[in-house]
C-alpha cells in the first residue's frame, strides 16, 4: 500500500529552521524602537509605554521559547547559536529599554526652593529665532505661559 | 506663549518651522535666564549644560502663579492642564 517512510526525528534528518529566533528579536526591536519613532508622540502612551513594554517583553519570551526548542532533547529545531545570540541581544535590548524608561529618564536634577516658591518672575530679554529681542516686559498686562525646554530637537 | 532654550536661533527657526510653532522661541546659550529661573540641568544635553523642562504661568502684572517642574524628561505636563490654569488666572 504504502512505503513506510522514517519517523522524521532522526539523528540525520535535517533539522527545521527556527523562525522563533528571528520573531523574538524583530518584537523585542520593534518593542523598543517604535516607541521613539511613532508612540512616544501619543501623551498617554509616551507617559507609561504599556504597548511597547508588552511587544518587547513577548519578543524575550518567544526568544526564551527559541533557545529552549533548539536546545530540548532530539529537538527538530535549528538555531543553538544563532538562537543564543539572539536572546542575548533581546535580553540587552529589554534591558536598555526598561533603564531608559524606568531610571535615565528620571535623570534630573531636583528643583530648587527659589524655583519652587519664587512669586516674581526674573525680568529678561533674549532673541527669538528671527535675531528679534523680546523682553517679557512686553507682555506685562497680559498672560504668559513660559516654558523651557531641553532643545536641540 | 514663551519658550527658552540654549539653542541657537538658527536651530530655533528650524524647530519652528518644522512644528508650525508662531510663538517665540528664545535662544538663552549663556543660561543667565535659565539660572534666574533656577532651571539649569547640568550636563543634561549632548553639547552640556541644557534647561530642564520647565512650564510657569505668569499674571498679567508678572507674578508666577503656577510651575511644573517634571521630574522625568520624558513626562510633561498636558496641554489641557495649562489652559485649565491659565483660565484660573484673572
Amino acid at each position: 500500500v504504502g512505503i513506510q517512510t522514517g519517523s522524521g526525528a532522526g539523528i540525520l534528518a535535517p533539522r527545521r529552521r527556527n523562525h522563533a529566533v528571528w520573531v523574538g528579536l524583530v518584537l523585542t526591536f520593534l518593542g523598543a524602537i517604535t516607541y521613539f519613532t511613532y508612540f512616544a508622540r501619543f501623551a498617554d502612551l509616551r507617559d507609561m509605554p504599556w504597548l511597547n513594554l508588552a511587544v518587547l517583553w513577548i519578543g524575550v519570551m518567544v526568544s526564551i521559547a527559541a533557545v529552549w526548542r533548539a536546545f530540548s532533547r532530539s529537538s527538530p529545531y535549528r538555531g543553538r547559536i544563532l538562537g543564543t545570540a539572539g536572546l542575548l541581544l533581546s535580553l540587552v535590548l529589554a534591558l536598555l529599554f526598561n533603564l531608559y524608561i524606568f531610571k535615565f529618564s528620571y535623570a534630573l536634577p531636583a528643583p530648587t526652593a527659589a524655583t519652587l516658591s519664587m512669586t516674581a518672575a526674573p525680568e529678561f530679554t533674549l532673541s527669538d529665532q528671527r535675531g528679534n529681542p523680546v523682553a517679557l516686559a512686553d507682555y506685562r498686562g497680559r498672560k504668559v505661559v513660559l516654558t523651557y525646554y531641553r532643545g536641540h530637537w | 506663549v514663551l519658550a527658552v532654550s540654549v539653542d541657537p536661533a538658527g536651530r530655533s527657526l528650524d524647530l519652528a518651522k518644522a512644528a508650525g510653532l508662531s510663538y517665540p522661541l528664545l535662544s538663552d546659550p549663556g543660561l543667565e535666564v535659565i539660572d534666574a529661573y533656577g532651571v539649569r540641568h547640568e550636563d543634561g544635553g549632548l553639547e552640556g549644560d541644557i534647561a530642564r523642562p520647565a512650564v510657569f504661568i505668569l499674571d498679567r502684572q508678572g507674578n508666577i502663579v503656577w510651575r511644573d517642574l517634571t521630574d522625568n524628561w520624558r513626562i510633561r505636563v498636558r496641554p489641557e492642564r495649562i489652559l485649565a490654569e491659565l483660565g484660573k488666572v484673572p
